[in-house]
């Protein structure tokens, strides 16, 4: 259940994912390095995901409906799509556009975590696992050409 | 337990108009023929390695990729739904989802089928980056559709994951419980006392390393995906290799994992003794959720590049993963059949003799792990023969006395079963042991062609492999004969 106590926490989450989305793009920061950039985007998918799971709890639900099982996988894929190094080097160039696409991965996320969480009671918690581990693989090199080239 | 478990069986077959019996019906026959099939092209490479038959290296290499992509995706196939249908005794799972896991990963079988057959791709199941794109001697769809194909397999799989993830939540209260550390932790201990079964946590474990297993695959499925739609896509190929075996390496493995859940369930029917959990399972099973995923860099043990820290952790997770639940299992169920009431049918001597197939295999297994073992046998035929002394002679044995208590089997087999049975595991035997012998010789593994003693071994083998697959024919007979003379009685042992 999202308890009032949580509701501190997600705030702070709101806050760091915002201020990850926006600051650098104020400031005109470039991109960090590959897999810094992975793991922020992996980031922004997993507060997304938190966010959904802690909607849905809001109330006590029943099960829901298979659909919801099918729509976390395509939402999986669909953020693994956006990871696409070769996809955000062309928007990279415009920062609107780049700032949209961080937009983007906290939105895939928090649909992710909320269609996860509407399967079954706490079954949000595989989304978290899904994102940490995509997070996790995709910084060790996704995207990356061999060193050297 | 059984009123119970009625119940929710007409719940969702009034809901999705298929009762679950029937979906895992369905997915024990598409795999069982598909298995059957794959192991006669096991047989043809056999005779083409030897004196006995001449193929073309492509074909050849193209019905080594087929052979082996399409026995990986069918044990994953064939084992999940025997595993389901057991924890549908302690959960409730929805047989829509498990329909939709076999659809997909038979969707996914057909495109690597096609793929395959049609198209010639040929650069083995574990298609290594770059081989599925180096002077490729097939079309750029083929190698599309294969990749779409494993795409597939893998979400059927993540769906069949997922849905049994949610399950053991909503019954046991959550994923720690599913591992029965409640038996340790006193604070998970919950009020109506009830603890997860061994099978409950075989499916735990198997479930959340099935999540990662498939989340690294479609990670590597997508970066190729990218090479083939555009050739400057950059990939690091130590990157792609680590995330290849990640992906194969596991999900090979888990299929042994899932088969202990099922032993779990299933030897209890024969022997006529629970199987209870108890600490040890806690903890053997909790170490091995945490360490198979570890294991795949004894596969890359030969690339100097890679982090020695890497080799010498996944030498060390190798052995961490298996041993304790290897062990567990093998003990527990001799425990559990020693001195029981046991009866003895296809379906129980297929589960006693693929534990030893396990075990061999298993030993066989760590030998080539290790690191100086590993500097003689890497790559030679010793490879093959302990995967399949544990997929053919274990996971595959476990399939096969699945069907037979699935299709119901009251009666002690007669003669024609009996000799069916030992011919089977004669051919089997005799298979495995020229394996062995290639490896110990020095013969090199994925050769069409091989050196010295492989293609005398290899008309021995086929000569063994033809023996396996007329008692294969005789032990699927039988099962289809009982399965239509016990039609509707639920498959009690
Ligand atoms: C009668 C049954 C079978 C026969 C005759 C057979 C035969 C073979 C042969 C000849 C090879 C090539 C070995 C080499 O020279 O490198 C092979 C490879 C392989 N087999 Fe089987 N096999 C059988 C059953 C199985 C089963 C049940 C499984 C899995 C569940 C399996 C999985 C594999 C895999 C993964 C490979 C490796 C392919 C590669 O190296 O790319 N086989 N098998
Ligand atoms: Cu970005």
């Amino acid at each position: 259940m999202m308890t009032r106590r949580n509701v501190p926490w997600l705030g702070l989450l709101v806050v760091a994912m915002a201020a990850d989305i926006l600051v650098p793009a104020a400031l005109g920061i470039g991109d960090p390095p590959l897999g810094l950039h992975h793991l922020e985007h992996a980031f922004l998918l997993f507060g997304g995901g938190v966010l959904g799971i802690a909607y849905v709890r809001r109330s006590p639900r029943e099960w829901g409906d298979p659909l919801w099982l099918f729509a976390t996988i395509l939402l999986g894929a669909a953020g693994l799509v956006l990871m696409v190094p070769e996809l955000y080097s062309r928007v990279d160039a415009y920062p609107v556009l780049h700032t949209l696409l961080h937009v983007g991965f906290a939105v895939v996320g928090y649909f992710g975590g909320y269609a996860a969480e509407r399967y079954s009671p706490r079954s949000g918690i595989a989304w978290l696992l899904m994102v940490v581990m995509t997070g996790a693989l995709t910084a060790t090199g996704f995207g990356a050409p061999p060193p050297g080239v | 337990m059984l009123a119970r478990q009625l119940e929710r069986t007409e719940f969702h077959a009034e809901d999705a108009g298929l009762s679950p019996r029937r979906v895992v019906g369905i997915g024990l026959v598409i795999g069982l023929i598909t298995i059957y099939g794959l192991a006669m092209v096991g047989g043809i490479m056999k005779a083409a390695q030897g004196n006995l038959l001449h193929l073309a290296p492509e074909t050849f290499y193209a019905l080594l990729t087929l052979h082996g992509a399409g026995m990986i995706a069918t044990v994953v196939l064939l084992t999940g739904v025997a595993h389901w249908y057991f924890l549908r005794e302690h959960l409730t799972l929805r047989v829509e989802v498990l329909l939709f896991a076999v659809a997909a990963i038979v969707w996914g079988l057909l495109a690597a089928a096609v793929a395959v057959l049609v198209g010639g791709f040929a650069p083995g199941w574990t298609f290594l980056y770059p081989l599925p794109f180096v002077g490729a001697t097939w079309p750029a769809w083929a190698t599309g559709l294969f990749f779409f194909g494993v795409l597939f397999v893998g979400i059927g799989f993540a769906i069949y994951c997922l849905d049994i993830l949610a399950g053991i939540v909503r019954e046991y209260g959550s994923l720690l419980n599913g591992l029965a550390l409640d038996t340790l932790i006193p604070r998970l201990r919950r009020a109506d006392g009830k603890v997860a079964p061994p099978t409950v946590i075989a499916a735990t474990m198997v479930a959340i390393d099935g999540i990662l297993t498939v989340s690294a695959g479609t990670i590597l499925v997508i970066a190729l995906l990218g090479r083939w739609a555009s050739p400057n896509f950059p990939i690091d190929p130590l990157w792609i290799k680590n995330l290849t075996y990640f992906f194969g390496h596991t999900i090979a493995n888990l299929t042994i994992y899932v088969s202990a859940g099922v032993i779990y369930a299933v030897l209890p029917h024969y022997t006529q003794r629970p199987w209870h959990t108890n600490k040890i399972y806690a903890i053997s099973w909790t170490t091995s959720l945490i360490f198979v995923p570890w294991a795949w860099p004894h596969h890359l043990y030969m690339d100097f590049v890679q982090a020695p820290w890497l080799q010498l952790f996944g030498e060390g997770s190798t052995y961490i993963a298996s041993i304790p639940a290897t062990v567990v299992t093998i003990f527990g169920a001799l425990l559990l059949v020693y001195r029981s009431p046991m009866r003895w049918r296809i379906g129980s001597t297929m589960f006693v003799a693929g534990l030893l197939g396990w075990l061999i295999g298993g030993a066989a297994a760590m030998l080539d792990a290790t690191i100086p073992f590993n500097d003689v046998l890497h790559n030679t035929l010793w490879v093959p023969a302990h995967f399949h002394t544990y997929l053919l002679g274990g996971v595959f044995l476990f399939v096969l006395g699945f069907a037979s208590h699935f299709a119901g089997e009251r009666a002690a087999p007669g003669r024609f079963a009996k000799t069916a049975e030992w011919l089977f595991f004669v051919g089997l035997g005799g298979f495995l042991l020229t394996f062995y012998a290639g490896g110990i010789e020095g013969v090199p593994r994925r050769e069409a062609v091989q050196p010295a003693p492989g293609p005398f071994l290899a008309d021995i083998a086929t000569g063994f492999v033809v023996i396996l697959l007329v008692g294969l024919t005789g032990v699927l007979l039988e099962t289809l004969w009982r399965a239509r003379h016990s039609a509707g009685q639920g498959g009690e042992a």
